[in-house]
């Protein structure tokens, strides 16, 4: 099921937590919402379950506008950053409350919804935990249970907020990779929130970059990391080099260095490189020169800081070869950098 | 106690020898051995058990008590709960007066209350007017012992619910919604499952406090033998006829009925507790 | 990179009531609370004045009443500060050591909130009465307790046993002993670690306590009311005052009195709530 957000927006008060917003979701797809706490992706989220209603905007499930249509209705499964899970139930009738709710002549017969249960137990491997009550549960299963209690309802569309926030991180990647395969067997449409750069780029199809209420980037994983779209998700995704540079016909200027800007407008920009997209070099245009503060070895490179004259932070720098000594002057040449134009 | 000693040797904390001195000291010298003299007394004279705080006049005190005290607490847990609710939810104008003012039978002198209660539901007094008409006496009947009861005992159950209900996560709800669940079967599946043993405290202290409360009722009571004469009147009754054996030994019935309803409210919390969190 | 887990801001959309079923419930219990909480308050105020002011000036100023006034102000001057003694004892005893059988004595000390004030009352006329335990030997050395002025106190002190010392425990729970070990470690006595660092930590916790501990004092009927006799101008304390004269019909001098107590409950709401607010206290009650 396909998931359109058109225009949507939404105020706390006098706090924007959305600027209007466009998205899509194809049906079958993996997305993830990343963003920084107070970028908005939870209220989007939340939107797109009816847990909030937008102050402007629609949201359509396959192009039918459900913007009016009450949580109760929409059939999303939605699962909880602390999991929500009924405390004073088993985790048998945590799952099953989904089924027991519908109108009684929706509702399925006592022995269906066993059967139910019992298919959803296997499924998220709890198989002889039906009888436990949530807090005789680690975190992890406790995950899980609000999972298959999400997924008691049948729906098409499973939402979920910070899924793995709340776990240690061993759990953390057994549980993505499952969550994963879930989602494919399942045919669902799933949109998930996370602040963990690795999580999304890991887990999802494409990584929609949130920031301050607006949509910085929608791309898949590596375009995200190969190709940021903004000086925000440059430096939000990834480790990275910031400098403040004026821009001139095609010219980045730090100082006495002058580098390479592509297409970037005339006026102040922040030019943004990896720390392994550079080489050792010479000199002259297009490099830097640095001081070398400290010098780690790494699998099979080494990792220089390096201070840089008019910068307050230092490089980041991933080198071939010996570490240089401290103190030690170096010349690189960033081999791929980009240039935003500073909005400050 | 050696243990308790060794452990308590160990804190670089002074007092421990004379502070835990005091307490038990002081403990029993106000309350456990007057209270004991209960016990000791009645088994000195078990025959006014039978007499006394077994004979009819008594069973009809203790019924109308006990059956006055379940009732109140009974009201008390639909209207506390629901004062609860509205404190802890909503938003209205003079909402902390309105929740200081919860507190005010258990600032209320008793007496005051009773004969305030008693002004109020008179036949003359500005409730009791507009019943009377109907037909419906209150003051001086059993009715009014469950008035006074109400007031008494509504604290309890705002007290005890509140910090729950506030307590109780929204995501909790918002699942049970998104699971498809309407809000009446919310609150009824999810709200008052998660809330029912808090409540089911606070029905127990109001019901506790009903049993042995005197000022508020005696007022309003009536205080007809057999009919609304409630079971600590009866003890004061029993004393004015220099009948101790027999005062006692009904205070030795409600002593332990009163425990009883103690040990009960531990074992709740405690098992609630036990399930809660793990 | 985790960062701390902000609340989202969001609206309860999904998890309120309608607004006419809101209306309904807030209506409902603030008539509920009207009917029986306000009302009584009103109405003690209005039978007071209702010859107006100077029968009540006079009521209050009858030599019977003043007598009261002062024993129900001696009364919780002396049962009062004995509690607060004990409830400090007991908090330290229990918060700053372990030891075998705290569930126990905590359940103990709560004890007096479950008996019934007239059996409080009874219990002392059992020990200290004619037939009691101690009667002969009082009676010998003419000493009166009961019916007199020490058994008021005495079943005074019991009502209000336990106000002090359960606003402290879960406090003093809750600051945990590192304040205290830290005095000691830096070579402060007992005494100066109790009264410059515990002291000023439960100062507030102690205060709230003192205030339920005298409200209850002050109105307490009962139990005194057992242990009293019932002297005019000698073991009448303003409660029992105002049930003599209520029962002599007197009502206007009877609604004065109670006006006097309703006020004392007034200001300690107040007090209470003062307290709730600017120093997030929460009683427990009772």
């Amino acid at each position: 099921m396909g998931i359109t957000v058109e225009g949507v927006s939404k105020s706390f008060g006098s706090f924007t937590a959305l600027q209007p917003i466009e998205l899509e979701a194809r049906p079958g797809e993996f997305l993830a919402l990343l963003g920084p706490s107070g970028s908005g992706k939870t209220t989007l989220l939340r939107i797109i379950a009816g847990l909030e209603q937008a102050d402007t905007g629609r949201v359509l499930f396959d192009g039918e506008d459900v913007t009016g249509r009450p949580v109760t209705q929409r059939g999303v499964g939605f699962v909880f950053q602390h999991y929500a899970l009924f405390k004073h139930m088993t985790v048998a009738d945590n799952i099953a409350f989904g089924l027991t709710v519908r109108p009684r002549r929706l509702r399925p017969a006592k022995a269906e919804i066993e059967r139910r249960v019992a298919e959803l137990l296997e499924l998220v491997q709890l198989k002889d935990l039906g009888r436990r009550y949530p807090a005789q549960l680690s975190g992890g299963q406790r995950q899980r249970v609000a999972l298959a209690r999400a997924l008691a309802v049948e729906p098409r569309i499973l939402l979920l907020d910070e899924p793995f926030g709340a776990l240690d991180a061993k759990v953390r990647k057994e549980l993505r990779r499952w969550l994963r395969e879930l989602h494919d067997r399942m045919g669902l449409t799933s949109i998930f929130v996370t602040h963990d750069q690795e999580e999304a780029l890991e887990l999802a199809d494409r990584v929609v970059v949130m920031d301050h209420g607006r949509i910085e980037q929608v791309a898949v994983p590596d375009a995200v990391y190969r190709a940021p779209a903004s000086a925000f998700v440059f430096d939000f995704v990834g480790e990275s080099n910031r400098l403040p540079v004026t821009v001139e016909r095609g010219r980045a200027r730090f100082g006495s260095a002058l580098l390479d800007a592509g297409d970037a407008a005339d006026g102040p920009g922040l030019l943004f490189f990896r720390p392994h997209d550079v080489e050792p070099a010479l000199g002259g245009e297009g490099t830097l020169s640095a001081t070398v503060t400290l010098a780690r070895p790494r699998a099979g490179m080494t990792r220089v800081e390096a201070a840089l004259d008019g910068l307050d932070a230092p490089l980041e720098l991933d080198l071939p070869g010996e570490p240089p000594a401290v103190g030690e002057r170096i010349t690189v040449r960033p081999t791929r950098l980009q240039v935003f134009p500073d909005r400050r | 106690m050696p243990a308790a000693m060794r452990s308590a040797r160990r804190s670089v904390i002074p007092g421990f020898g004379l502070s835990l001195g005091f307490t038990i000291l002081y403990l029993s010298l106000i309350v456990l051995i007057p209270l004991s003299a209960v016990f000791v007394r009645t088994l000195a004279e078990p025959s006014a058990i039978v007499e006394t705080a077994l004979a009819p006049r008594a069973l009809a005190a203790y019924r109308l008590s006990f059956g006055a005290s379940a009732l109140a607490a009974a009201v008390n847990a639909v209207f506390g709960l629901l004062i609860a609710w509205v404190l802890v939810r909503y938003d209205f104008p003079l909402k902390r007066i309105v929740s200081a003012m919860v507190d005010l039978p258990f600032a209320l002198p008793t007496a005051v209350a009773g004969i305030a209660l008693t002004a109020l539901y008179s036949s003359n007094g500005w409730i009791g007017q507009f019943l009377a008409p109907l037909g419906l006496k209150l003051a001086y009947t059993p009715a009014g012992v469950v008035i006074a009861l109400v007031f008494i005992g509504l604290p309890f159950v705002v007290r005890s619910v509140e910090p729950v209900l506030a307590d109780l996560g929204r995501d909790v709800e918002e699942a049970s919604a998104s699971l498809g669940a309407s809000r009446v079967t919310t609150f009824r599946r999810v709200v008052l499952p998660a809330i029912a043993p808090a409540l089911l405290t606070g029905f127990a202290l109001a019901f506790a406090r009903g049993i042995g409360e005197y000022g508020s009722v005696i007022f309003i009571a009536g205080n007809m033998p057999y009919e609304s004469e409630i079971a600590p009147l009866l003890i004061i009754t029993q004393l004015e006829q220099y009948d101790y054996a027999g005062a006692t030994a009904i205070a030795c019935v409600m002593l332990v009925a009163s425990f009883a309803m103690l040990l009960a409210i531990n074992l709740l919390q405690i098992a609630t507790r036990k399930r809660m969190q793990g | 990179m985790i960062e701390e887990a902000k609340p989202v801001p969001h609206s309860a959309d999904a998890t309120s009531e309608p607004a006419w079923a809101r209306r309904l419930l807030i209506g409902a219990a603030l008539g509920f609370l009207l009917i029986f909480l306000a009302l009584p308050l009103l109405a003690v105020f209005s039978e007071a004045f209702r010859r107006g002011a100077a029968a009540f000036a006079e009521a209050l100023a009858e030599p019977d009443a003043r007598a009261a006034m002062r024993l129900t102000l001696m009364v919780a001057a002396i049962s009062v500060p004995l509690n607060c003694v004990f409830g400090v004892a007991a908090a330290w005893a229990i918060t700053k050591f372990d030891f075998r059988g705290k569930g126990l004595l905590v359940t103990l000390i709560d004890l007096p909130f479950s008996v019934s004030p007239v059996v409080a009352g009874l219990i002392y006329i059992l020990i200290f009465g004619a037939n009691g335990w101690f009667g002969p030997f009082l009676r010998d050395h003419g000493i009166q307790i009961v019916f007199a002025v020490p058994g008021i106190v005495l079943a005074t002190v019991f009502v209000t046993f336990p106000f002090v010392a359960r606003e402290l425990i879960p406090l003093m729970a809750e600051q945990g002993r590192d304040d205290e070990e830290a005095a000691r470690s830096l070579g402060a006595s007992g005494f100066s670690t109790f009264f410059r660092v515990t002291l000023p930590n439960i100062r507030w916790g102690l205060l709230y306590g003192v205030l339920l501990c005298n409200a209850r004092a002050m109105g307490e009927f009962g139990a005194v009311s057992v242990v009293s006799g019932h002297i005019r101008g000698e073991t009448n304390t303003l409660p029992l005052h105002v049930e003599i004269l209520y029962n002599e019909y007197n009502f206007v001098a009877a609604f004065a009195t109670a006006s006097l107590l309703a006020g004392l409950a007034l200001v300690t709401l107040v007090l209470k709530s003062v307290l709730e607010w600017r120093y997030d206290l929460r009683g427990q009650g009772h």
